[in-house]
């Protein structure tokens, strides 16, 4: 009778996932996947805020693929245009990401460093593909 | 634990959040913060009706006839399928006994 959140399909768990954001200000999720690792472990639990994420903090994002939690490099003012993320060990950005599709924001502490070292990589990645060198 | 009478009453916990989507009815408990969308139970169309109705109310008996009437199934079948609901139903702590 267990239904894991990823057995429901994409529209469906995000929205799910918003209406009891809303509702209830947080949801508690365990973390599947290591391309956060190290800062968030396969299996570990974590709490969701109903809030908009600053630039730095880690994200839940309603991808195409599913549910993602994915540190977010840019996140639009004023709302307008679409956010940047990426998850901390990945070898390229996400697709840009409309504000709607990013539900809550991981709630940690915000960490400098991780968020230096994740814009730096990225930076490189988009450089290389600005410069036509692919991987 | 000991298999639900049919006399008893009960009723759905508030520890539990209740969604329907994508045509199913899905169980979210309440977390120490918000809820846990990662101990989610999905309910079939019998067991989210056997859920509806447990309103503190309506005993088992009258639950199963329901379930004799609105699915059409014989009352063996309904009364085996409903205690084995409640039973894991109250193991969860999602049902409790009306007092």
């Amino acid at each position: 009778m267990t239904l894991p959140l990823a057995s429901l399909d994409s529209l469906h768990s995000a929205q799910l996932v918003r209406s009891l954001l809303h509702e209830f200000g947080a949801v508690t999720l365990r973390v599947s996947g290591r391309c956060m690792e190290p800062v968030l472990a396969e299996g570990t639990v974590v709490s969701i805020l109903a809030r908009r994420p600053r630039p730095g903090e880690v994200a839940l994002c309603a991808t195409d693929a599913g549910l993602r939690l994915h540190r977010v490099l840019w996140a639009p003012p004023l709302g307008r245009g679409r956010f940047r993320t990426c998850a901390d060990r990945a070898w390229a950005l996400d697709h840009p990401l409309e504000p709607e599709r990013v539900l809550g924001t991981l709630d940690r502490p915000f960490a400098p460093l991780r968020f230096l070292l994740t814009l730096w990589t990225a930076g490189g990645l988009w450089l290389r593909g600005r410069l036509g060198y692919g991987w | 634990m000991s298999a639900p009478r049919l006399d008893v009453v009960f009723r759905r916990s508030e520890r539990i959040v209740t969604r329907r989507i994508a045509g199913e009815c899905v169980l979210v408990p309440l977390a120490s913060r918000g809820v846990d969308v990662d101990a989610m139970y999905s309910l079939n169309p019998t067991a989210a009706f056997v859920w509806d109705h447990l309103d503190g109310d309506a005993s088992g008996k009258e639950i199963v006839g329901e379930l004799v009437e609105r699915f059409e199934v014989d009352a063996e079948t309904a009364t085996r399928d409903y205690v084995a609901l409640v039973s894991e139903l109250e193991a969860l702590g999602a049902a409790l006994e009306s007092r």
